[in-house]
């Protein structure tokens, strides 16, 4: 008995072994389902008239424009165009100068006219940051698919000159974001944008602060987006 | 008391009869957009998600009869700046419409318009087809600072005129000039709502114009702050150095 059933499940295996093919991945169509993560740009801080800078009225006042200049290290964007097709140029980046009144733990906004949708599931974020060596902190305002708000942190602005600053989106937004995703290609129902803030010290809050943003950035996961050239928009 | 009361009027009559400001606020006009030849051209931009082929622009044989009657036989050749577009997603999607300067070679380079005297306010005469959208003005101070000033919304029918006023935070001139306006239109911005379909819209501008206060003083040296006279003594003088080298 015990040599039949060894002789069984000898030939078994010997039949899955010989009974395998082998399979090229690259000849695998993954269809929508492949991961196609892609870092592009969400906004490049080319004109100031899309931004408003708020601070409270007893802190101080704030000011924001746009200034020629580009940070030298910037990376290309492989994936430039497909997005955004008429404003791929990169000339400017956005100057924010904040004049106190008084030592205080004050919030400095940046909030875009409109929030800004991030496409598909974003997985981290960067921005390119002027610092001036004060320890204020940095962070991204993001409101998911269902109106949840959240804080993430992109560090302090201790250094001076430009400097790509990066923050991961934790799997806890991403769990929520994923419930708006039924509602259609073409609704932004994703993440949005909604302000960038600086938090500032107190030993370091006085006199005047500038510091300066450009090209904020997402890796983001497109495949959500992915369309055959014959489907439908929805638009209408 | 009665006497006191005659005296009160008087005094806000004749305050009102005499006062500069009420004398000095003047409406010119920017761009008719009459004239496709013109020096200003206007351009359109659509945001991320515009659709292919678009926007488009043109100056369209129309106008607001509000503005200058129904004028049925042609005698004047009135047109107003057309603009289509279409984008492929809903959502805060914009049009920015941006004056531009025509080149000697043809071409057109971005050109902000800048606003003469103290200004108010701007106004104009907008088409809507009950869209939800929002029509905004950038104003540009001499600071570089740009002001979002909303025109409203376009959700009705046909020509009306829309205004925008400039709040008075806005600095209209700089401390360092004198006398001279440095406050200019970088642009019109059309705001869609992610409410509003945006599968292929119209809109129709005409009559862009600037309610202003002009000011009328007189500096000794003034004309040094025309950058025209300034820069040609400048030349002047430096071509006599030269000569004198």
């Amino acid at each position: 008995m015990k040599i039949l059933i060894s002789s069984l499940l000898i030939s078994c295996i010997a039949f899955a072994s010989f009974g395998q093919v082998d399979i090229d991945p690259a000849l695998v169509d993954q269809g929508n389902f492949a991961p196609n993560l892609q870092e592009i740009s969400i906004d490049k801080f080319e004109d100031a008239g899309f931004w408003r800078t708020l601070i409270s009225i007893d802190d101080g006042v704030i000011q924001h424009r746009s200034l020629r200049g580009t940070p030298d290290a910037k990376d290309p964007l492989i994936l430039e165009t497909a997005l955004a097709p008429q404003s791929s140029a990169d000339d400017y980046v956005l100057g924010v100068r904040t004049d106190f009144f008084r030592r205080t733990y004050s919030t400095l906004s940046l909030v875009p006219a409109r929030p800004i949708p991030i496409p598909g599931i974003a997985s981290s974020l960067s921005i390119w940051v002027a610092g001036r060596n004060i320890p204020y902190e940095l962070k991204i305002l993001l409101r998911d698919s269902i109106g949840q708000i959240s804080v993430l942190s992109f560090g302090k602005l201790q250094f001076l000159g430009w400097k790509k600053l990066e923050t991961i989106i934790p799997p806890d937004i991403q769990d929520v974001r994923y419930t708006g995703l039924g509602r259609g290609l073409d609704s932004n129902t994703g993440l949005e944008v909604i302000g960038l803030q600086i938090e500032s010290s107190l030993m370091e809050t006085y006199g005047r602060y500038y510091v300066y943003f450009d090209d904020l950035r997402a890796v983001t996961d497109l495949t959500v987006l992915s369309r055959d050239p014959d489907d439908m928009i929805d638009n209408w | 008391m009665n006497r006191i009361i005659i005296i009160l009027i008087f005094l806000v009559s004749i305050g009102t009869i005499f006062s500069e400001d009420v004398l000095r606020y003047r409406s010119l006009t920017l761009d008719t957009f009459d004239n496709p030849n013109q020096s200003i051209g206007w351009e359109v931009r659509g945001s991320k998600n515009i659709a292919e082929d678009y926007p488009r622009v043109s100056f369209i044989n129309t106008w607001p009869a509000a503005l200058h009657g129904y004028n049925s036989d042609r005698e004047r050749d009135l047109r107003a700046l057309g603009v289509e577009a279409a984008f492929t997603q809903r959502g805060y999607n914009y049009l920015e419409i941006f004056p531009t300067e025509r080149l000697a070679d043809g071409s057109f380079i971005n050109r902000s318009i800048e606003l003469p005297g103290d200004t108010i306010g701007l106004s104009v005469w907008a088409w809507g087809s009950n869209y939800d959208f929002s029509l905004e003005v950038h104003i540009r101070d001499y600071r570089g600072v740009v002001h979002q000033v909303p025109f409203g919304k376009i959700n009705y029918y046909g020509w009306r005129q829309l205004t925008a006023t400039i709040p008075t935070a806005v600095p209209r001139r700089s401390p360092y000039q004198f006398n001279f306006a440095d406050l200019y239109v970088d642009k019109i911005v059309l705001w869609t709502e992610p409410q509003e379909p945006v599968s292929g819209f119209f809109l129709y501008l005409d009559d862009l114009q600037v309610l202003s206060r002009t000011n009328t003083e007189v500096v000794d040296g003034g004309e040094l702050f025309i950058p025209e006279i300034r820069d040609s003594r400048w030349e002047e003088s430096s071509n006599g150095t030269e000569e004198t080298n």
